[in-house]
Order: structure tokens, then C-alpha cells, then sequence
């Protein structure tokens, strides 16, 4: 599905258009080659303002292309995750570029299958795994989780041989909250009716957004806000305005995943709103500042993050309503990668939410990285948009 | 195959090859005694810390109801 004009100024215009990794391996590529060290993270738990106060560039690792599951398949087992198989998968092959030019990794306890993959990479790069508490709504978790930032502080400051401040981490946190606005500011023309932004485009800035610093992405993101104000004076739109506004909600998505994207887009629907740690979710609030306490500060923010690891995990559907009331979705798609337990269970609560509270039509779609169920997902997608 | 040189089981009551109900029977008498009866799930769950409650509260009792099944 095209903008309703042709020839659209893309946000971004480089040579990395439609690359959001390879624009970020360039990124971080620049920084490393500027002497700064290179922290490897896996989930939207990693406290990036600290990683970026001890003077570190965070690089997302690959995680998610069907080529390297086949590889990890001689280890791991069949019946795992495909984001946990890909990653794993990544790493004995020698394929990932970040994992190759991180000098360091740091892991979270969130489910199973990665903590004991992290198990088998340790060996690999120095790396720090952080213990999640699981229960966020009881008074220790906070405590908990703050103790493991000021070790993941330590240890960072060890292994690249360096140190942060207090000082230097509350900067970091003003800075993540002034992107975050940015990121909003972006989410905002997304929810506009008819949207003005094709889903890669606010995916590509989302993966930007994760590595690079907020002083460094002003400029791009002016820019972006230029090219998208021209758009909508000109009457530009993505889609037809009459076009199903889908808000896709669940597992993390990338790469041969974002087939399911891909997909609505051909049934003639807009993904207006991406509900998942490679969407909008770690944009999504914003860390309290001068507290005195900017640790303590990060804890209480990051443990926010409605990731289906926790229990009760209610904050997600509290997030979710406010996400439908701002992006007036037509329906909600679910995506739960295989044996993604914790969001496939949790999918139920969400399927009664939509339904209920909400009046949405819920679609859960559980899928891996392979193209075997491309048109599968096609024909239940294309039925749910003529049910509608 | 190995056997055993005596007939006699190491518990010789009616329950012979069902220790299910061997342990709900012992279970249900306990309750019925007064016990409050806490369901478990998992090793990691102390049970010690159960059973000294029940002490603490002056309650006859506190069991431990293994679910393995």
C-alpha cells in the first residue's frame, strides 16, 4: 500500500533507507571507531542511560533472521523461541556485526529460553546479566532492580576501564526524555487520521533512536518533522483514508518477522500504533529527573516496562487502553512468536481486553521467522479486514 | 528381573501401588482435624517456614500437599 501521492520524501534520506540495522552498524561503527566501547543489549530492560554515562554506545543485537536458526538448531532446541534460536544462531556463526563489535553484553533474566542462552554465549564476550524481579508491584523489586544498575554500573566501568557520575547519569537521563518527546512527537503523526507515516518509517527512527544520542538524532529528527509538516500540508497520507488502523501488540518485532507487517499492509490495512520493544514501548514514558537518586530514578522507570515476563502484568493493559484511546485502532493484531509463553498466555487477557473493554475486533497470529505461513497470515488478516 | 527375596512392602496398609491416595487420605484426616492445608507447586516453596506458622498461630497444624501429578 503506496501513499496516496507518488515520489513521497522519505524521513530519513540516506543511502540506508529501508536499512535500520546497517544504519546503525555505520553509527556505532563511527563511535567505536572514535574510541568509544561498545555495550551489546538484547532487550528494552538494559538501562541505556547508564551504558551511555560510562561513556559507552549501545548496539542492539541481531535477532532476528530465519538464516541462522538452522545453525542453532544443532544446540538449542527445535521447539524454542525463533528470536532466542536467532540470536544463539547469530553468534556461532560469526554473523552478527554488533556482536562482533561489542566488547561487552548485558542480559536480563525475562524468560527462560534467553537466560539460559545467555549461559551458552557467555564464553563469548564479557557479559553482565542482570536478575529482573518479575513481581514489579512489590515494594523490594525497586530495591532489587536498582542494585543490579549500580552492579551492571560496576561492571561496565570495570570491563571498559572507565567511570560515570551521578552527575553524568542524570544527564543521560534528561537526554533519554527529551528523545522520548521526540519519539512521541513522531507517534503523534502516526495517529493521525489517515496517518501520515508508513509503518517502516516510524520503525526505522525507532531502531536509530535506541543507539544513537539524543544531541545526535536532533538533526535528523528535524528534518523528519520538516518532511512530515510538508506531507500534511500538501494533504499527503499513507493509505487510503478509509483504511483499517491496525495497532499490532506482542513480541518484539524485526526483520523476517515485520513479514507480518509487510502483510497487513497488502490486505489494505495501516499499522498505525507498534505495541512492542522494537516499536513504541521503550519510548513510551519518561525517567523523573533531579530526584537526587537518578539510579533509583532509571529502577523505578525501566520496571514500568510492561514486558509479558511480569505478573501481574496489568500495567500492560493499562498502557493498551491508552494506546487505542490515542491511536484509534479499527482492530488489534497480536504477534506471539512460537513458544513465547509468557505473551502467548497473556495474549488471552488481551483478546478479553480488546474485546470487552474496547469493542475491537483481536486477531492473535502465532508465527515464526520463516515465509512457510506468509499466506496463511494473509488470508486470516484479509478476512478479518472484510469482517470489519 | 530382579526380585525381592520377601513378600512383605516396606508399607503394608490398603494402598499398596497408590500412594496418591495413600497421601490424600492422610492429607483430609489431618484436615479434618483442624489443619489448614497449603497447596505447593514447587521445591523452592519453604516448608518449613508453613509449618512453623502453623505453630505461631496455634493452629494444630500446617500441611504441605505436593501436587507431582
Amino acid at each position: 500500500m503506496p501513499f496516496n501521492v507518488p515520489d513521497v520524501k522519505p524521513l530519513i534520506e540516506d543511502e540506508f533507507v529501508g536499512e535500520a540495522a546497517k544504519r546503525a552498524l555505520q553509527y556505532i561503527q563511527t563511535k567505536r571507531a572514535a574510541g568509544m566501547p561498545v555495550a551489546g543489549i538484547y532487550c528494552g530492560y538494559a538501562p541505556m542511560e547508564v551504558i551511555r554515562a560510562v561513556g559507552a554506545v549501545p548496539a542492539i543485537l541481531c535477532a532476528f533472521a530465519n538464516k541462522t536458526i538452522a545453525a542453532a538448531e544443532a544446540v538449542l532446541p527445535a521447539n524454542l523461541c525463533p528470536l532466542i534460536k536467532s540470536s544463539y544462531g547469530f553468534i556461532i556463526t560469526d554473523t552478527c556485526p554488533f556482536f562482533g563489535i561489542s566488547d561487552a553484553v548485558v542480559a536480563e533474566t525475562t524468560c527462560d529460553g534467553k537466560k539460559k542462552m545467555f549461559e551458552l554465549i557467555s564464553e563469548y564476550k564479557p557479559m553482565f546479566v542482570m536478575d529482573l524481579p518479575q513481581l514489579p508491584d512489590e515494594k523490594e523489586a525497586l530495591a532489587n532492580w536498582a542494585v543490579m544498575i549500580t552492579k551492571l554500573q560496576g561492571f561496565l566501568e570495570k570491563t571498559f576501564a572507565t567511570s560515570a557520575t551521578l552527575e553524568g547519569i542524570e544527564r543521560e537521563i534528561k537526554a533519554t526524555n527529551i528523545k522520548n518527546r521526540m519519539m512521541n512527537r513522531l507517534f503523534d503523526y502516526a495517529a493521525k487520521k489517515p496517518s501520515l507515516l508508513k509503518w517502516s518509517e516510524t520503525y526505522e527512527l525507532a531502531f536509530l533512536a535506541q543507539v544513537a544520542t539524543t544531541d545526535d538524532l536532533q538533526a535528523t529528527f528535524e528534518e523528519a518533522f520538516k518532511t512530515i509538516a510538508a506531507r500534511e500540508a500538501k494533504g499527503v497520507h499513507y493509505g487510503t483514508a478509509s483504511a483499517p488502523r491496525v495497532l499490532v501488540t506482542g513480541c518484539p518485532m524485526g526483520g523476517d518477522s515485520t513479514k507480518v507487517y509487510k502483510i497487513i499492509e497488502e490486505a489494505g490495512g495501516v499499522v498505525v500504533a507498534m505495541d512492542s520493544c522494537t516499536g513504541m514501548k521503550p519510548f513510551m514514558t519518561e525517567i523523573e529527573e533531579n530526584t537526587g537518586d537518578p539510579i533509583a530514578a532509571i529502577a523505578a522507570r525501566y520496571l514500568q516496562l510492561p514486558c509479558s515476563c511480569m505478573t501481574p502484568n496489568t500495567r500492560r493493559l493499562d498502557e493498551l487502553d491508552k494506546t487505542i484511546a490515542r491511536f484509534q485502532p479499527d482492530v488489534v493484531i497480536e504477534v506471539v512468536l512460537h513458544a513465547c509463553h509468557s505473551y502467548n498466555i497473556e495474549s488471552y487477557k488481551i483478546m478479553n481486553h480488546a474485546k470487552s473493554k474496547h469493542n475491537l475486533p483481536y486477531l492473535k497470529i502465532e508465527t515464526d521467522y520463516s515465509d512457510g505461513d506468509v499466506e496463511q497470515i494473509r488470508t486470516r488478516v484479509e478476512a478479518l479486514f472484510d469482517s470489519l | 528381573m530382579t526380585v525381592f527375596n520377601i513378600a512383605r512392602p516396606l508399607i503394608d496398609d490398603r494402598q499398596q501401588m497408590d500412594s496418591r491416595g495413600r497421601f490424600l487420605d492422610y492429607i483430609l484426616k489431618i484436615r479434618e482435624e483442624g489443619a489448614l492445608v497449603i497447596g505447593l507447586y514447587c521445591g523452592y516453596a519453604p516448608g518449613e517456614l508453613i509449618r512453623a506458622m502453623g505453630s505461631r498461630a496455634g493452629l494444630a497444624k500446617f500441611l504441605i500437599i505436593l501436587q507431582r501429578e
